[in-house]
């Protein structure tokens, strides 16, 4: 059994089934990648399996156990992160304590201790300390730590984004558009650092619209079409899909055609 | 300080007096009616407001934030026509005769000492929010302020949070509201409309949004002090206080605080 299950999901906004009864099983340490056309449901169900959104139907199933009603901050108890699709950052702090905020859930010492600064209250700051510094340096934005969020290059940004999601210390990470709008430099750091996060033995589900960097970063694929799953399998396995082809090449024709 | 630590987890409130009012009410009712002490009426007044934050807050604060601004609007109305219309609480005349306080046989009879007692309190209140933005809760209440959907994705519980602005405002209001009782000795349902919650938001707009201590402390002494100085009389105050808020709406977007902190940079 997956990590990750999910069972005959939909979402519903009005009349319109964003996402279609989907099945999805994701294995322990595997880097699966989540693409479709344009309003194919790839972010309606990445915010159902986070729990941005209640489904309409079905369930989540995480580590063998329902998570479908709980809240966002459950999920990330149980070890569920995610990143945005546009840059989500603390703007106005500087990249060290977008990190460190990322640490709230680790805080275990009460307010008293806290509002006391006891001495249990310090040293746990100070593992805090050592744990924001460590994601940097292994994110590589040890240089930039104090820099504040909104002064970073564009690049180092979506980093940012990812070191805050590693910092609630995830088994499951879920990447939306990792290296969107990134230039080809920048989306070969990212999909080597991607590479080395799994290899830390943290599962990855990333939803993406570049085809190289998906064909190239993922083990399995599944695709969406108009909110319903068409195809799953390796990245050659897709590429030959029959019905893959078409959905894109539809699509695509649908945009000449609008354009 | 209240309504900033409120700002920042987006609770933007209009009702600020009201829970102002509920501690002057709570410590009126109590001191008259029951003759209770000075210092059991004033944690009790803040436990009081505090408790109707609590039972309120868990009514509106899930509510969406312009949802919540308008509630709070109504919630303002309504408590000066619901105290109106108590006559346990002496409805629209209002509640006098009530004392003022005392050590033993000391009684802070003059300006001067209440002034004192004012200021013992309020760095009380003061202490107890730099403590708060100390914490982990404070952090939080950063977090949810700059960008909430982040903030929920890192496991802050929001609601939570914005509950626990929420009541420790409604404490802090207590406070103030009984201190503001005994002082004057009578109160009446209409000191505590909404255009004195209106008076809230703007001391904290010109000290400074982004200054979650100094900025309201500031923002209140020139809204409050600078035409006491000046011996503007009252008639003119509002063209003091309306050109204040110009000034701050076109030049200072980040408060007096904002400026200052600009020529005497000190640690954010």
């Amino acid at each position: 059994m997956g990590i990750l299950e999910i069972r005959r999901l939909s979402k519903h906004f009005g009349g319109l089934a964003a996402v279609d009864s989907v099945d999805l099983e994701i294995n322990e340490s595997e880097i699966r990648g989540i693409i479709g056309p344009n309003g194919a449901g790839k972010t309606t169900l990445f915010n159902v399996i986070s729990g941005f959104l209640a489904p309409t139907q079905g369930s989540v199933i995480f580590k063998g156990r329902e998570i479908t009603q709980l809240p966002v901050y459950s999920r990330v108890e149980r070890g569920i992160a995610r990143t945005f699709q546009l840059t989500n950052l603390f703007m106005e702090l500087t990249v060290f304590e977008n990190v460190y905020i990322g640490y709230h859930r680790n805080y275990r010492q009460g307010l008293l201790s806290q509002f006391l600064h006891t001495a249990a209250a310090r040293s746990e700051y100070q593992i805090c300390y050592q744990k924001t510094a460590e994601i940097l340096r292994f994110m590589g934005l040890t240089e930039h730590q104090e820099t504040l969020a909104k002064n970073l290059p564009f690049g180092h940004q979506r980093i940012l984004g990812v070191c805050i999601a590693l910092a609630t210390k995830p088994s499951l990470l879920m990447l939306d558009e990792p290296v969107a709008g990134m230039n080809a430099e920048e989306t070969m750091r990212m999909v080597e650092l991607i590479r080395k996060i799994r290899d830390e033995g943290i599962t990855i589900l990333l939803v993406e619209h570049d085809m190289a960097a998906v064909m190239n970063l993922c083990e399995r694929i599944s695709v969406l079409d108009y909110g319903r799953k068409i195809a799953e399998g390796s990245p050659d396995e897709i590429k030959n899909d029959k019905r893959v082809i078409e959905a894109y090449l539809g699509s695509e024709e649908n945009n000449r055609y609008h354009a | 300080m209240g309504f900033i630590a409120q700002y920042h987890v987006r609770l933007l409130t209009f009702c600020a007096a009201t829970f102002w009012g509920l501690g002057a009410y709570a410590s009126g009712f109590f001191s008259t009616k029951f003759g209770v002490n000075f210092w059991v009426c004033l944690p009790l007044s803040a436990i009081t407001t505090s408790f109707f934050a609590l039972l309120i807050g868990l009514l509106v604060v899930r509510a969406g934030w312009v949802t919540f601004l308008m509630i709070s609007v109504v919630i303002a109305e309504v408590f000066v026509e619901a105290v109106g219309h108590i006559g346990l609480l002496g409805g629209w005349d209002g509640m006098g005769r009530i004392p003022r306080p005392a050590i033993g046989s000391y009684v802070f009879l003059s300006k001067t000492s209440y002034y004192y007692l004012t200021l013992g309190l309020a760095t009380v209140c003061v202490l107890i929010f730099m403590g708060l933005y100390k914490s982990a809760i404070g952090k939080a209440w950063t977090a949810i302020g700059q960008s909430s959907d982040l903030a929920e994705s890192v496991g802050v519980n929001i609601f939570k949070y914005r509950m626990i602005a929420y009541v420790t405002a409604g404490f802090t209001s207590g406070l103030s509201g009984s201190l503001y009782a005994h002082y004057f000795g009578y109160i009446a349902p209409t000191s505590f409309d909404i255009v004195r919650s209106l008076y809230v938001s703007i001391n904290a707009v010109v000290g400074g949004l982004g200054f979650v201590i100094s900025g309201p402390i500031i923002g209140s002494i020139i809204i409050r002090a600078v035409p006491e100085l000046l011996r503007i009389t009252d008639k003119y105050q509002p063209i003091f206080e309306g050109l204040v808020i110009i000034l701050c709406a076109l030049f200072f977007r980040k408060g007096v605080m904002g400026v200052l902190s600009k020529y005497f940079p000190l640690r954010r």
